[in-house]
């Protein structure tokens, strides 16, 4: 045994994973399979239920807010300070080969990803970046852990960070996320080891929306606007203590998901019908009516959301490009019973569509639904990648 | 009498608790008042870094108790019997502290069983706390009244107990107060919402993002170089802000005006010192502002806790509805405005007759003209969309034929040039009123005109006095199925109709008699 721990210590990783997993490595073709960084319509299937209409003006048609974003307060002062985005990459390592049934194998592929997530902080018109996770992650198979060992994933990732390359690097792989096998979905391998890495990303994300939370640095002058959508996040030891979790529930309220992505279908017009023609005509700087939805994913956190646009239809390619959706939580008392203020959805929406100058225009094919200081956070995360090639070679 | 000690009846005590508020929530204003003036002196000291003080209040309906807590300076363990202890002897000074009085932390005492005090002072390993017996005080306090003598020496005896514990955190400083087992009669204190919606306006916080012009009173404040105090207060973990907003709704909650520019006025006395500022808002002054809106009326502050509620003001406009018209805050600098031991006014003294002198000055001069012209220009513009609209409601039952004859034409002529010579004196008092208008009424001028709705339906041309012959009479031609003879009985009734109702009822029963016969 300890003869072959030490052989293992010599390894690349393909090789350490497939004596452990008593698979075959096949040392296939590497490659990204990363295509983001497009404009996007999120199609599909999603878990909102949309509800009541959550703002304390019961607006029937979209609200101009032209008006309001050229006010001093507005064009002078600033409340968006923390700035908050995620990324990842995924790259196919490998095929690799299970034994089945009646003696023949499967060749599945080994996912390897990147993650990143990081957060900036504006002072005096700067942007800083105050905090940045990285993780390097697999995913593999189910059928790789075939008795379904409790504990075998992380002692396997264990005894990969073992290896002399990954240490002398200074590489740990955190975790091994396996995909399923079963052949209940039309969906590719790859697809399904890619929503794992994603998955882990989003995870990745709420840990760290949650830590700026608990810090306690967030207020009604300093809000977190975060990429993507919202997600909620108390852990149990938030949990334990009634007046920490008050407070810490509480400063949800200064945090706002932006996403420039987002599932038109599932927005509906004023009569409640889901129409995504409503949100493809709202006019420049103006913002459609505040729903509310609840995700069961997220328990009984109800969010409020609604859609600003910050470019002109006829500067974009499609109508759904240059519109910004918002999602907040509902925090307050009074924000569950009534909804929230309308005056402070206006407030936001405003910052928001004063933060659409400068553009990444040229440099992001997103320009249009880009806000610029997320663009710099985002960046700022992928220029601390491991270099692509450099990665793949540790495979 | 020379050498012996001057007694103290336990009703001083009932005068300081019991009898002392109206409210039962002031108890708030009381010990948020306190841990204020400790967080400042947390600052002064190093203690705290500026904005890092809190203020937490925790509501529990369950237990029915209530717990205020802040992170300031603590009472060291040395003096904190001598502090809490003794009654009126606070060392703090007036104009300098938002107390000075030391009896503010007594009024807990009417509202719950036990009212707990507990300390810690940065570096002490101790806990101090004072467990005074709040029910057990009442019931002496009665005995008294009904003639079973306690001093209020016996009385703080037997309710006051003092005890320490130990700490391992030598880090830690605070002062806390705990009211255990509200009494059930003062439940609100436990209400939320009520609780919230009191602090809004009540306490030192700074104003919610959502009220716009919150950096130009921080701007003003700091032109004048005055301190707004502002503390972050929270109501079990929700931050308290205060609640101004720039929408005015009427009393179904929809929006009928708003707030577009906010107004300062500083008050200056004989020697050029500044003893009191203000903004106000500006809107288009069409009516009293509704009661929903629970921001409206010019409220007072000392030290930016409000004195007394909406109305403190009320009394210095000539007519009583005029704060109603407004929305904004008065803030008294002067250190002779000594608010009173309620805080619902000021102690009556020189600075407080100057103070009123001034304010009734310019509310009486300057705002009643606001709000008082800008009314009549509201109602004069609605004279004149009156007009417009009569005069095509004429038009239009001209050209559909809808007059029953010559004479309910003429009675119809006659109202639209009543309306029209109205609009004209309309347009004389506007003229005149803008004529007189100084920087501040043009404002709310300017302001009336371009939100002005304007008339969809506009009549092009004047009426003529005289009907054109083609249209006259026409209205029983639209019965065609009716013979001669009867469409002039039915014009009969109709015009019988319009000469014994009023113009609207008359019109009804036509049309329903025309649906009816068609």
């Amino acid at each position: 045994m300890a003869n072959s721990a030490t052989k293992l210590k010599h390894e690349k990783v393909m090789s350490i994973l497939a004596e452990v997993t008593g698979g075959k490595s096949y040392k296939a073709h590497k490659y990204a399979l990363d295509h983001t960084d497009r404009p996007a319509v999120d199609y599909g299937d999603s878990e909102i239920i949309w509800k009541r209409r959550a703002e304390t003006t019961l607006h029937k048609t979209y609200v101009d807010l032209s008006g309001l974003s050229k006010k001093p307060a507005f064009r002078d002062g600033q409340i968006l300070s923390y700035f908050l985005d995620g990324s990842r990459r995924v790259f196919k390592v490998d095929d690799i080969a299970y034994a089945q049934s009646g003696g023949r194998s499967v060749i599945y592929p080994v996912i390897a990803g990147q993650i990143g997530v990081g957060c900036c902080r504006r002072v005096d018109k700067k942007v800083i970046p105050i905090k940045f996770e990285r993780e390097f992650v697999l995913s593999m198979p189910d059928v790789a852990d075939a008795d379904g060992k409790p504990g075998f994933w992380p002692a396997t990732a264990k005894k990969l960070s073992e290896c002399n390359e990954l240490k002398r690097l200074g590489i740990e792989f955190s975790t091994i996320l396996p995909y399923k096998t079963s052949k209940n979905t039309d969906k590719k391998f790859e697809d399904r080891a890619t929503a794992c890495v994603q998955d882990r990303m989003i995870e990745c994300e709420k840990k760290l929306v949650a830590e700026l939370v608990r810090l306690d640095n967030l207020n009604q002058d300093n809000y977190l606007v975060k990429d993507g959508s919202l997600e909620y996040r108390p852990s149990k030891e938030d949990k334990i203590d009634r007046k920490k979790y008050q407070t810490f529930k509480n400063n949800y309220s200064w945090v706002i998901g932006a996403s420039k992505n987002f599932n038109p279908e599932v927005c509906e017009d004023i009569n409640g019908k889901p129409n995504p023609g409503f949100i493809a005509d709202l006019p420049l700087y103006h913002r459609t009516p505040v729903a509310e939805y609840e995700n069961q994913m997220l328990g009984d956190i109800k969010f409020a959301v609604w859609y600003i646009r910050l470019r002109d239809k006829t500067q974009t390619r499609t109508p759904f490009d240059g519109i910004l959706k918002v999602e907040k939580i509902l925090v307050t008392e009074e924000e569950n019973e009534f909804g929230i203020d309308s005056q402070l959805v206006d407030t936001l929406s405003a910052y928001l569509m004063n933060e659409r100058n400068p553009v990444c225009y040229g440099s992001d094919l997103r320009w249009a639904n880009h806000i610029y200081p997320i663009y710099l956070t985002e960046s700022f995360v992928k220029s601390r990648y491991l270099n692509a090639e450099s990665f793949l070679h540790l495979f | 009498m020379d050498k012996t000690d001057y007694v103290f009846g336990a009703n001083i005590l009932e005068n300081l608790t019991t009898g002392m508020y109206q409210d039962s929530k002031v108890i708030y204003r009381e010990y948020i008042q306190n841990s204020c003036d400790q967080i400042d002196k947390a600052v002064k000291d190093g203690i705290l870094k500026p904005g890092e003080g809190t203020i937490k209040i925790w509501l529990d309906h369950d237990q029915r108790t209530i717990v205020i807590e802040d992170n300031a300076t603590g009472i060291p363990a040395t003096s904190f019997q001598r502090t809490l202890g003794n009654i009126a002897d606070s060392d703090k000074k007036i104009g300098e502290d938002k107390g000075f009085r030391g009896i503010g932390r007594l009024c807990g005492l009417a509202y719950c069983k036990q009212l707990v005090f507990e300390s810690c002072c940065l570096g002490e390993e101790t806990v101090s706390i004072m467990l005074c017996d709040a029910k057990k005080m009442r019931g002496l306090i009665e005995e008294n009244q009904r003639g079973k003598k306690h001093t209020a020496n016996e009385v703080l005896h037997a309710i006051n107990r003092f005890e320490q514990k130990k700490t391992n955190n030598s880090d830690s400083h605070f002062f806390r107060v705990k009211l255990i087992d509200i009494n059930p009669e003062n439940t609100d204190l436990l209400d939320f919402q009520k609780v919230k919606d009191y602090l809004s306006f009540v306490a030192p916080v700074p104003y919610q993002n959502s009220f716009y012009y919150r950096s130009e009173v921080y701007k003003h404040a700091q032109y004048l170089g005055v301190r707004l105090d502002e503390y972050n207060i929270t109501l079990d973990g929700e931050t308290v802000f205060k609640k101004f907003s720039t929408i005015l709704k009427d009393s179904a909650g929809n929006k009928y005006d708003d707030i577009f520019a906010v107004h300062f006025k500083d008050f200056y006395d004989a020697d050029r010192e500044l003893f009191a500022w203000m903004w106000v808002g500006l809107s288009k002054f069409q009516k009293a502002i509704p009661k929903i809106n629970q921001m409206r009326g010019l409220r007072l502050r000392k030290e930016n806790i409000q004195i007394g509620g909406e109305d403190s003001l009320q009394k210095l406009f000539k007519e009583d509805r005029g704060n109603s018209y407004f929305v904004g805050e008065v803030f008294a600098v002067n250190k002779d405005l000594i608010p009173n031991s309620q805080r619902d006014y000021f102690n009556e003294n020189m600075a407080r007759a100057e103070f009123e002198r001034e304010l009734r000055k310019y509310f009486n001069e300057e705002l009643h003209k606001i709000y008082y012209d800008g009314s009549a220009i509201n109602s004069a513009y609605k004279k004149i969309d009156t007009y417009e609209k009569k005069e095509a409601e004429f038009k239009e039952k001209e050209n559909s034929g809808s007059f029953v004859n010559k004479g309910h034409r003429d009675s119809e002529l006659n109202v639209v040039l009543r309306s029209k010579k109205d609009a004209q004196d309309a347009q004389v008092r506007i003229e005149k009123l803008k004529d007189k208008a100084n920087d501040l009424m043009q404002k709310v001028i300017d302001r009336i005109e371009d939100e002005r709705p304007k008339t969809v339906i506009k009549a092009t041309n004047p009426p003529d006095t005289n009907p054109p012959k083609d249209k006259l009479g026409r209205r029983t031609d639209r019965l065609s199925q009716y013979s001669r003879s009867d469409r002039k009985l039915i014009s009969k009734i109709f015009d019988i109709i319009l000469r014994a109702a009023d113009r609207e009822t008359a019109e009804r029963i036509i049309s329903s008699i025309e649906e009816g016969l068609q």
